[in-house]
């Protein structure tokens, strides 16, 4: 009997616990936000905009952007030539469909637009507590970094799979599948993020807001768009409004808003749509002191906001190696950086604070190429970019390597900058140069028949880096080959490890020239390049796990 | 005395013997399908596994995935997901594609497995020229432009101005030929081309390409000088010609006349090589007879044109100043 009693009051007491969890499950949460009532203020929205820069500290997002960029390129070989594993099946173009680091670039660019999507798409949602000019701009100048952010993710994908599908700003969960875009739609829609982007923006970003994309950063990569979109040798409106642009951020030439959106020939929309829309402050509510942008107002200069020399961020002079240091982050050359800082609290074990990728790429994984080693050894910037093994660093370090090797200096954590934790490598990563924006300047002037206008450009970089070893050696007058030539030849030296390189030989057109004779560089030493198709290698598979996942709504591409 | 009752067991314990007795392992069946057997160089060849098996992989036949040699190492295939592989060949030739499929029992102790294979042809018939330069004019490229199906036209500076120096341009260059397929064979007048070769190009090239499967085309490369003026002289006075060094294409001359010159009625005499002509804003200019305003720097587009072919043109522009 007294079992019976046991039995029935456990059997109660067990089904209040279930009942008691069920209500538990069934409660709202009194304090949680949702997506439709999160972006109300500015503050709400600015900490989704760090969610997508925060994208660009992962591990993930720059893993593929030197695999791709620079482990591809012929500057460099390492140490995945006979090891069958995955990065090695890429950078020696041995590879399938379902490759991780095809599907990992794809999806990390992906996760990065959806979170710019949602900056994007919930801008409208933030109510301002006042109507102050200085509260639009600061809605404004978020949602104009998520737009440059959002491109920036684009551009990664085209570039590296052609045409990719374009993701709604507001997903529908039963229209998940969306086709690929043509490579012009999505060069077009990234055109159009930027364009509005350098309205949108101040020039540059200083002290608290170090690290924010401003106008510099929007329209350096614009002109690089642009680049991409253009065919070297063949006559383009790409290769003239990259001059336009050349023109605004080098020379300081005036352009208009209406300008730089193409407003007159790219846009349905009115005026005063476009400016609510971008956030600027509603001519209608204007007080008297507010400007009121129209399409003919000026865009801000931004001609004199950075500088090819070494020159730190305090006015302090540099060497070159120290400009990719933490002591060069933010110097007057420039343009954009993916900042990276220690870990706040102090710990081990971080993956997004800081990151040990330079360090693992200059110690272990890849090292200089005889072919680059060629070019750059009679170049001023040699010693100050590379560093032989078993000699010392500029800081006095040993480099404990092979002899027979070359490092490079852009990778290299000088031994006062070393954090506490190997995770927590703390270098921005300069995503853009001053010297790039001349080089493209430069690229486009010649290719707009404007070769000496093309040769100053093209000389200012090497001025610079001739005061390395007061050398005198400057480029010199030619015809379009021969100037293209010496400023691929610059672009090369001057950009070398800075995780571009393999993309900037296909959009040159001579990819398959250049890695044909990389492979047979030293038949003993690697094969890179030996198997790369042109005509199908320029780009990568889309991954097999999204045309399977598709139906076949996504195609894949020709010779994969 | 507690009793259990047998039957409410049994079925746990026939349950958990069942469970400890090892899956048969089925034979599985390798079967294929594709939807054509005959494809051109880096088309995707779409393979459809339509068979029965745990686990599928495919060996397309070219080189490093031919299964004949796979006991001998350094080939392998491709495994398959989701019942689809996609493939390209990058060279033509007949591929024996073999599908393996194979059932394994845990662990891969044992293992069962089937093949079928499907025989793929890669046909190269591409003709096409991608680009055909001249790569060392001196030390510049000069690249050569489509104009039509079949012909090619480079147009070639008389002089160049490199390091303050005016040098000729000889006829004889070096050609840089970029075809769409590694396949191709191509011959220039009947000879294999040969990239260090220097062609006379004063006389049409005829450049010859066979592709692997048999397909024959034949291109024309022509080749027009830039013309320029032999002489050009105002009221009797020699023009001063300086060349850019960037645009081959594009020239300034100047001719200095005495203090007090009407400059806006003066005839030019100038003379030209055979076949060329000269414009002002698409006027046709003849020396010694038209009349010219030159209180502005006046541009002179010089054209000329290939003997019996007027779609083969080179243009100068040269600028003339008078001072």
């Amino acid at each position: 009997m007294k079992n019976n009693i046991l039995k029935w009051s456990l059997l109660i007491i067990s089904s209040l616990f279930i009942t008691g969890c069920s209500e538990f499950l069934n409660e709202e949460p009194l304090a949680a936000s949702s997506k439709e009532d999160y972006y109300r203020t500015p503050y709400q929205l600015q900490e989704a905009l760090n969610g997508v820069y925060d994208l660009l500290q992962s591990n993930l997002y720059n893993n593929c952007e030197w695999i791709f960029g620079e482990a591809c390129g012929d500057d460099v070989i390492g140490n995945d030539e006979s090891t069958a594993n995955q990065i090695a099946e890429l950078v020696n173009f041995r590879f399938n469909t379902s490759n991780n680091w095809i599907l990992n670039r794809y999806t990390v660019n992906y996760r990065g637009i959806n979170r710019a999507n949602q900056v994007i798409a919930n801008a409208n949602k933030v109510k301002l507590v006042s109507t102050d000019y200085g509260k639009y701009t600061n809605v404004r100048e978020i949602l104009g970094q998520a737009k440059f952010l959002r491109a920036m993710f684009y551009f990664n994908l085209v570039k590296t799979y052609g045409g990719v599908p374009i993701r709604p700003e507001t997903e529908d969960i039963n229209n998940l599948v969306i086709p690929r875009s043509t490579k012009e739609e999505v060069y077009a829609y990234i055109e159009k993020d930027l364009r509005e982007a350098a309205i949108m923006l101040s020039p540059k970003y200083t002290d608290d807001d170090l690290g924010k994309a401003g106008r510099g950063s929007v329209v350096g990569l614009l002109m690089k768009v642009l680049m991409y979109q253009a065919t070297p040798g063949v006559q383009s409106e790409k290769w003239e409004e990259l001059v336009e642009l050349g023109d605004y951020f080098v020379t300081g030439k005036a352009l208009t808003l209406g300008d730089i959106l193409q407003f007159e020939e790219k846009y349905d929309e009115d005026w005063e749509s476009l400016r609510k829309r971008l956030w600027f402050k509603p001519a209608a509510i204007s007080a008297e002191t507010d400007p009121v942008e129209t399409p003919s107002s000026p865009l801000g200069d931004i001609a004199n906001q950075y500088n090819v020399e070494y020159i730190g961020i305090y006015g302090d002079a540099l060497n070159y190696w120290e400009i990719f240091t933490q002591k060069g982050e933010f110097y007057r050359g420039s343009v954009f950086e993916v900042m990276f800082r220690e870990s706040a609290d102090g710990t081990g074990g971080d993956q997004n604070e800081g990151t040990g990728i330079f360090q693992d790429l200059y110690s272990t994984r890849l090292w200089i190429s005889p072919t680059f080693f060629d070019v750059i050894k009679n170049d001023p910037r040699v010693s100050q970019v590379i560093v032989r093994g078993g000699t010392g660093t500029p800081d006095g370090e040993r480099v404990n390597t092979n002899d027979n090797r070359y490092l490079s200096l852009k990778w290299y954590t000088p031994k006062k900058e070393r954090p506490l934790y190997s995770d927590d490598y703390a270098k921005n990563r300069r995503f853009m140069r001053y010297s790039e924006v001349l080089l493209m300047y430069a690229e486009a002037l010649n290719e707009c028949e404007r070769g000496a206008d093309a040769l100053i450009q093209l000389n200012k970089v090497k001025s610079a880096a001739n005061k390395i070893t007061s050398s005198a050696t400057l480029y010199t007058s030619g015809g379009y080959g021969y100037m293209r030539d010496q400023i691929w030849a610059e672009r090369r030296l001057e950009l070398c490890h800075e995780w571009d390189r393999f993309f900037d030989i296909v959009r040159q057109g001579r990819a398959a020239k250049i890695f044909h004779a990389f492979a047979s560089e030293s038949a003993t030493m690697h094969k890179r390049g030996q198997y790369f198709v042109e005509g199908v290698n320029e780009i990568f598979p889309i991954p097999q796990t999204e045309i399977d996942l598709s139906n076949g709504v996504i195609t894949q591409n020709p010779g994969y | 005395m507690k009793t259990v009752n047998i039957f409410k067991i049994l079925p746990f314990f026939v349950l958990l013997v069942s469970a400890c007795v090892e899956e048969e392992l089925i034979m599985p069946v390798a079967s294929v399908e594709v939807s054509k057997t005959v494809y051109g160089i880096n088309e995707s060849v779409v393979f459809n596994f339509t068979g029965q098996a745990q686990q599928v992989a495919i060996f397309p036949g070219d080189n490093t995935h031919n299964y004949d040699l796979f006991e001998s190492g350094g080939n392998t295939g491709f495994v398959v997901n989701k019942g689809t592989f996609s493939y390209a060949y990058k060279q033509p030739g007949t591929y024996k594609v073999v599908v393996v499929a194979s059932n394994y029992s845990e662990g891969a102790v044992n293992m069962l497995k089937d093949t079928t294979s499907v025989m793929i042809q890669v046909i190269d018939d591409d003709v096409t020229i991608k680009s055909l330069s001249c790569p060392r004019v001196l030390y510049d490229e000069i690249a050569a432009v489509s104009v039509n199906e079949t012909d090619w036209l480079v147009c070639l500076p008389q002089r160049v101005l490199f390091r303050g120096q005016q040098p000729n341009i000889p006829s004889t260059q070096r050609l840089a030929v970029k075809l769409a397929s590694d396949s191709t064979v191509l011959l220039v007048d009947g000879f294999a081309f040969s990239a260090t070769k220097n062609y006379q190009l004063n006389n049409p090239l005829t450049l010859s390409l066979t592709a692997h499967a048999g397909n024959v085309m034949q291109y024309t490369l022509y080749m027009l000088r830039l013309p320029e003026f032999s002489v050009f002289k105002l009221n009797g006075v020699d023009g001063v010609l300086t060349r850019s060094e960037f645009n081959y294409d594009k020239m300034t001359m100047t001719v200095t006349l005495p203090a007090g010159t009407d400059k806006t009625k003066l005839v030019p005499e100038f003379t030209l090589s055979q076949g060329q002509e000269v414009f002002v804003n698409d006027m046709l200019i003849r020396s010694a007879v038209s009349e010219i305003d030159f209180s502005m720097p006046v541009v002179f587009r010089i054209r000329n044109t290939y003997p019996d072919k007027s779609y083969l043109i080179a243009e100068t522009e040269v600028t003339v100043s008078v001072l």
